[in-house]
């Protein structure tokens, strides 16, 4: 069964993070069709955050139908994530692999190389979601 | 019920686990709180902070109906505690000493549970205390302080309470025994729904664990509400100086170096030139206690009864 | 068939439930089971050497008849010889120890409820406990009534058989001691029924008392000293809480036996003085005497009289008690 490791430090929204590791594990094929999530009690005994905030997560989980609550039962996946199979996904992964030692190899380090992905993430996001919010305008407008 | 019918009477919300109306309580000729409004839902994890004296000692001490209010009304789930005797197995407290008999062992503490409490959970106090690790053999006294707070948190959860009341109840615990047991309340919470007030003054203590914040502040409440909510309804702004702040509420003006910043609650579209973020928790709560002219702010009740006393 | 399966249960379960404590009476006899313990032992102890001390009366008064030295055990000047004296003293020495017994069992009542009710409700409260207790799902009220009935009710039996003990030997069985050594006096309080009741008010002043201070030694020390106050208060009463009996007797006459004589002078040409006023410059050793006096038939009534004072201030502290208990949750 899935484990949550909640980073309070991190900036991200804690129900993200439990959006995003289920994910995670959805991808990595760690959580198959079929699997119950930990219900809310057992992942707020393990992370003390509130219990809502579990809820939350997996109402997110559940309105992009990757879960499905039975009540009674508990919480279970409906369906993988990942539209790479398995082999595609191994490509990728080798790819991204020469990659980071080419980055090591230039002198980056882990940091660097987590930063430059998340910024080359980033810039595809606002290129594929056109309009900014009103506060983001003026943080750019400031920089 | 009818208890519930009974706030709704009074004008408060009727799904209020804990709530206030005009709530007042003097010692002597000192007025600890005076005009507190407020109403948590059943279910919600509220932290209850503010500086030391603030009051928030005695507003938990009347929700636990150990003191009966000077004027006003405080209810849980409808009832008044202290008076409604079948409120009593509902609410669960622990005080900020956490008094416990050091005579008695940590197994007697538990049977003490047991027998003054008809809805007591042996296995949920028994898994709370040998979570730590504590000898069930071994008299209270001769226990850490730490050890002491997880015993009372063990009564105060197998009692099984509906509301539960705790006044800093993590100060002295090691920050396992803290995310342990801070762990054990939250799935209380889960599992049944309970409502859980915590009292602190160490605010990252609170950090994604409340979801409903009470801010008491020289006997008064300076913020109640959904935390979303309260957090919402303010801006953290940095700037050049001379930038306009109107027509916002402004709570705190901060000169940094080069610029200002400023924390508000918006009222309207923020100017050009602002760089606008959302406060988090500590500091809006920073800048409350900071500030302690701020207008409050309590999205829990109608109309808040300070325009009431003006 | 159902009522029959409900009556074996009951049955088997009843062994079980039995005597053993529930609730807060669980509570109270944990916290109180080693100190009840001790007061029992107490109570014994002292019932113990009461049977003894009567015993030796008995044995005593038997071997001072056989010497024929008098018959009047309370009369020990009429011996003459040595024999005669010391037994005579064995007798008065078995008297006296059971005099002894009751005023030292008179000292018991305030400091049972100095160390049972003072001292357990005042560090409750001033360990701040009470907050622990009244946020259980048992209101103060409860709380406060089982935790004082369990050691109430030991004492209220301790106390009683102690007492008609005392009674019986002071006053019921043949020979009886010299009752002039109890001739209302405070040891009398040590009998029944006046002493059950002496240690209950007891009781109850150390639980208001506890009550009210909050602090362990003060509530200890005050209540000691308003029992002090209390058994002081009760000698100064005692006098008149039945009415007082007047005569007049002649110069050679004996004066009234087994009486309380409370006061006495001289009567001059019909009008009384004290000794000390006496107006007859050769004395007043040659006029009648006037007495006021209790026979000894008010001694009983003056008990129940004393018994039912101190009912009524048990009743009155207890009263006060629960508003204080009251007051403190407000």
């Amino acid at each position: 069964m899935i484990e949550y490791r909640i980073d309070r430090r991190s900036g991200v929204a804690t129900y993200q993070q439990i959006v995003q590791q289920t994910k995670q594990a959805l991808r990595l094929g760690l959580l198959q069709p079929g699997d119950k999530l930990p219900t809310a009690r057992e992942v707020v005994e393990a992370t003390a955050i509130n219990p809502n905030t579990v809820l939350k997560a997996y109402r997110e989980l559940e309105r992009e139908g990757l879960v499905e609550p039975r009540p009674g039962l508990g919480t279970f996946v409906q369906r993988s994530l990942g539209n790479a199979d398995a082999a595609g996904d191994a490509a990728l992964r080798a790819e991204l692999a020469a990659w980071v030692d080419r980055a090591f190899a230039v002198g980056l380090d882990r940091e660097d190389v987590t930063a430059l992905t998340t910024a080359v993430l980033d810039a595809r996001e606002q290129r594929t979601s056109a309009p900014a919010d009103q506060a983001g305008g003026g943080r750019e407008g400031a920089r | 019920m009818n208890g519930e019918a009974r706030v709704g009477d009074e004008g408060t919300t009727p799904e209020a686990a804990f709530a206030a109306n005009g709530l007042g309580r003097r010692y002597r000729r000192r007025w600890a709180l005076r005009d507190c409004a407020f109403a948590i839902p059943a279910g919600a994890v509220c932290g209850l902070v503010g500086p030391n004296g603030s009051g928030k000692s005695t507003l938990l001490t009347l929700g636990a109906g150990l003191r009966q209010p000077t004027a006003g009304e405080v209810r849980v789930h409808g009832l008044r505690p202290g008076l409604d005797p079948e409120l009593r197995e509902r609410i669960g407290f622990v005080a900020q000493d956490k008094p416990l008999y050091p005579r008695l062992t940590v197994a007697e503490t538990l049977r003490f549970g047991r027998e003054l409490n008809p809805r007591w959970d042996q296995e949920l106090a028994l898994q709370v205390v040998q979570q730590g690790r504590l000898p069930l053999t071994t008299r209270v006294g001769e226990l850490s302080g730490g050890q002491r707070t997880r015993v009372a948190l063990a009564l105060a959860l197998g009692k099984r309470p509906d509301v539960l009341l705790l006044d800093e109840p993590m100060s002295d615990l090691d920050p396992l025994s803290r995310h342990q047991l801070m762990g054990t309340l939250m799935g209380q919470a889960a599992e049944h729904g309970t409502t859980v007030v915590i009292s602190t003054h160490i605010l990252s203590e609170l950090d994604g664990v409340i979801d409903h914040l009470l801010l008491v502040d020289g006997g008064q409440v300076r913020l109640a509400g959904p935390v979303e909510e309260i957090l919402g309804a303010h801006l953290l702004l940095d700037g050049a100086e001379g930038l306009p702040l109107e027509p916002h509420t402004v709570l705190e003006v901060r000169h940094t170096g080069r610029g200002v910043s400023a924390l508000v609650r918006p009222d309207g579209p923020v100017a050009e030139g602002w760089r606008a973020e959302s406060p988090d928790l500590e500091q809006l709560l920073l800048a409350y206690l900071r500030s302690p002219e701020a207008a409050p702010l309590n999205t829990t009740v109608p109309s808040t009864p300070l325009e009431v006393a003006a | 068939m159902s009522s029959a399966v409900l009556a074996t249960r009951e049955t088997s379960a009843a062994p079980r439930s039995g005597l053993r404590p529930r609730g807060v009476t669980w509570l109270t006899w944990r916290q109180t089971r080693a100190a009840l313990l001790v007061v029992t032992l107490g109570y014994a102890a002292a019932l113990a050497y009461l049977l003894y001390q009567h015993h030796q009366f008995d044995v005593t008064t038997v071997r001072l008849r056989g010497l024929h030295c008098s018959t009047d055990t309370r009369d020990p000047v009429s011996v003459i010889t040595a024999n005669c004296n010391l037994a005579a003293l064995a007798v008065m020495q078995a008297a006296s120890g059971v005099h002894r017994l009751a005023t030292v069992a008179l000292a018991a009542p305030g400091l049972l409820g100095a160390v049972l009710a003072a001292q357990p409700l005042a560090v409750d409260l001033e360990r701040g406990r009470h907050r622990l207790l009244w946020s259980q799902s048992v209101s103060p009220r409860r709380w406060f009534t089982q935790r004082m009935l369990l050691p109430a009710a030991i004492l209220l039996v301790l106390s009683a058989v102690l007492s008609v003990a005392l009674r019986w030997a002071v006053l019921w069985t043949h020979p009886a001691l010299p009752i002039e050594d109890w001739s209302f006096d405070n040891a009398s309080d040590a009998l029944a029924p006046v002493y059950p009741l002496l240690t209950l008010a007891a009781f109850a002043l150390g639980a208001v008392v506890g009550l009210l201070l909050h602090r362990v030694i003060a509530a200890l020390g005050i209540t000691l000293a308003l029992y002090g106050v209390l058994l002081y208060g009760m000698a100064q009463v005692r006098p008149y809480l039945v009415p007082l009996h007047r005569k007049v007797v002649g110069p050679g006459d004996p004066w009234p036996s087994g009486d309380w004589v409370y006061d006495s002078g001289p009567v001059v040409h019909g009008k009384d003085f004290s000794y000390s006023a006496c107006p007859v410059a050769t004395g007043c050793d040659k006029e009648p005497s006037w007495i006021l006096y209790h026979p000894l038939s008010q001694f009983g009534p003056m008990l129940w009289v004393e018994t039912g004072m101190l009912a009524a201030l048990t009743a009155g502290l207890v009263a006060l008690a629960y508003r204080r208990l009251l007051a403190l949750t407000r």
